[in-house]
């Protein structure tokens, strides 16, 4: 890990119509570190990765990228990717790698665990395997910043851990990855730095022995109950329409 | 990062999703059975190639506006819907839609104008002994203006297209997208007609201006152009529309369209519209189910 950012969050905001679901969200992400933005349902954690990729425009605030000039600086993940059917996994691979200098499909595959469906067409693929397909899609012309939405949503939970360890592995190689999720205990092994979004701002930033220590937790879990309060509800910001 | 990179890529993805899509082909076999249909019905495929265009011209004007919409209302939506990834890589959104545009049209262009090769291979064969020679003055049957009636239906398709894939960007959900899709279909196939004649009829359009008013008209337009420049060339009975008005009409509906689609990409523009035009939409759907 670098004290370099590799990108810079400063002040982003975001409105839609009267629901303000991100205020003054500010961070650095360090290079060739794991981050994680964990957060209850409804505070904001996939509008900030929105916004971070260039999905979104932020209604206020700036977020620049500072990392190594190259030809795709930030490799995406989404919530829900979306596949073409009738392609087979190689073939979906082989597109996105024509866009850039990227590799063949089958390392990209094997990397992941799935060279065996390689000839596999998207729409037979499970869940996970298309999950896994995903962030090799992600992967593709080496980014220097890999954003994962949910990477191990619908995973199962052998998978769940080959997800979070390939995040690791691209960290010890210089890729800094910054992933949202919900499964706090694999957040816990494999991130460097967790932002804590609540009720659309960070409630809590920092590396995890020290957020432990500052919420006298014993757990990250623990952390997020500290900082959000009452997990038993769904936050809904800014009120209603 | 280059201008255009990324476009023959996304461009080549459409044609081989276009392709490969059954549903597509069985289109395009449809369209041939309806062409059979009509020409056997109206007898113009033993008359040579003009009295075929004629036959073909009034379904092609339904059934052209169809083809577009199916093969453009969901261009950026549902499983074709990877902007926010494509985005991430060196990929325009000018790229993105010069792209996908021009892949669909190039199916589009396979889908209509496979039929209507073998309909111009049928009345060469069967056409009278002018259908067999290639004319070089006015007033002859020849393949050259059969050519020329398809390239103008491929141009009729390729702007509603455009239109079909502007109503695509402004809607999220596929229900909203087939409704916006079909309301692209009524407009155009109907639409202009029915406003030149209410204009007509209620005196607010003069006759002497009629030509130029139905030039703004997609199908009115691609019909005139036929009965002009096909019809007219060999029959001397052109004049139901002015030509560069057509032309004009056509061109622009294409540029606002297309330039609908780059704006609209952004997801963000138009959020306004887009809501108005979801809630409208999703209630036609709704209204359909029911």
């Amino acid at each position: 890990m670098s004290d370099a950012p590799v990108l810079r969050i400063d002040g982003v905001s975001k409105s839609f119509g009267t629901v303000e679901a991100l205020s003054g969200v500010s961070a650095s992400i360090p290079s060739g570190s794991v981050v994680a933005v964990i957060g209850p349902n409804g505070s904001g954690k996939t509008t900030l990765v929105r916004i971070l990729v260039g999905d979104l425009r932020p209604t206020a605030g700036t977020v620049s990228y500072e990392g190594p000039d190259t030809e795709r600086p930030i490799g995406y993940l989404p919530q829900d990717p979306t596949f073409r059917s009738g392609f087979s996994a190689a073939e979906t691979l082989a597109f996105y790698s024509s866009l850039v200098e990227g590799r063949e499909p089958e390392p990209l595959l094997e990397r992941v665990g799935l060279a065996a469906a390689a000839d596999r067409n998207v729409e037979d693929l499970s869940g996970g395997m298309r999950q896994l397909l995903g962030i090799a899609q992600a992967t593709i012309g080496d980014p220097p910043l890999v954003v994962l939405d949910e990477p191990a949503s619908g995973l199962d939970p052998n998978m769940s851990e080959n997800v979070f360890e390939t995040a690791a592995e691209m960290a010890g190689s210089g890729t800094t990855v910054l992933l949202s999720s919900h499964d706090l205990a694999l957040v816990e092994e494999t991130a460097d730095t967790v932002l804590v979004l609540n009720r659309g701002g960070i409630a809590a930033s920092g590396a995890i022995d020290a957020l432990r220590e500052q919420f006298d937790a014993d757990s990250l879990r623990d952390v997020l109950n500290e900082v959000v309060g009452d997990t038993s509800r769904v936050a809904v910001v800014g009120g209603s329409r | 990062m280059s201008r255009f990179q990324g476009f023959g890529a996304v461009a080549w993805r459409e044609v081989r999703t276009v392709v490969r899509t059954r549903s597509y082909l069985l289109l395009s076999v449809g369209l041939l059975a309806v062409f059979a249909g009509t020409l056997r019905a109206g007898g113009g495929i033993e008359g040579g190639y003009i009295p075929t265009a004629v036959d073909l011209l009034l379904p092609l004007e339904l059934l052209v506006p169809l083809v577009a919409v199916a093969l453009g209302y969901r261009a950026f939506g549902g499983e074709n819907d990877d902007r926010p990834v494509l985005l991430s890589y060196p990929v325009s959104k000018g790229s993105l839609v010069a792209g996908v545009y021009v892949g669909r049209l190039i199916g589009l262009a396979g889908i209509i104008g496979g039929p209507l090769l073998a309909v111009g291979a049928a009345v060469s064969r069967i056409g009278g002994a002018e259908s067999r020679v290639f004319a070089t003055h006015q007033g002859a049957d020849s393949p050259v203006l059969f050519v020329r009636f398809l390239a103008l239906t491929v141009c009729f398709g390729a702007v509603v297209l455009a239109m079909a894939m502007a109503a695509s960007v402004l809607v999220r959900t596929s229900r909203a997208a087939l409704a916006a899709g079909l309301a692209v279909l009524v407009v155009v196939v109907a639409g202009g007609d029915l406003l030149a004649f209410l204009g007509l009829t209620a005196d607010a359009i003069g006759e002497d201006v009629l030509g130029t008013v139905l030039g703004a008209s997609p199908n009115s337009a691609y019909r005139g152009l036929v009965l002009e420049s096909v019809v007219g060339v060999a029959t001397d009975q052109g004049g139901a529309i002015d030509v560069s008005a057509a032309v004009a009409g056509l061109a622009g509906w294409l540029v606002v369209s297309l330039g609908a689609v780059v704006v609209g990409i952004d997801r963000e523009p138009f959020a306004g519209i887009r809501t108005g035009i979801g809630e409208l939409t999703g209630r036609v759907a709704g209204a359909l189910d029911r």
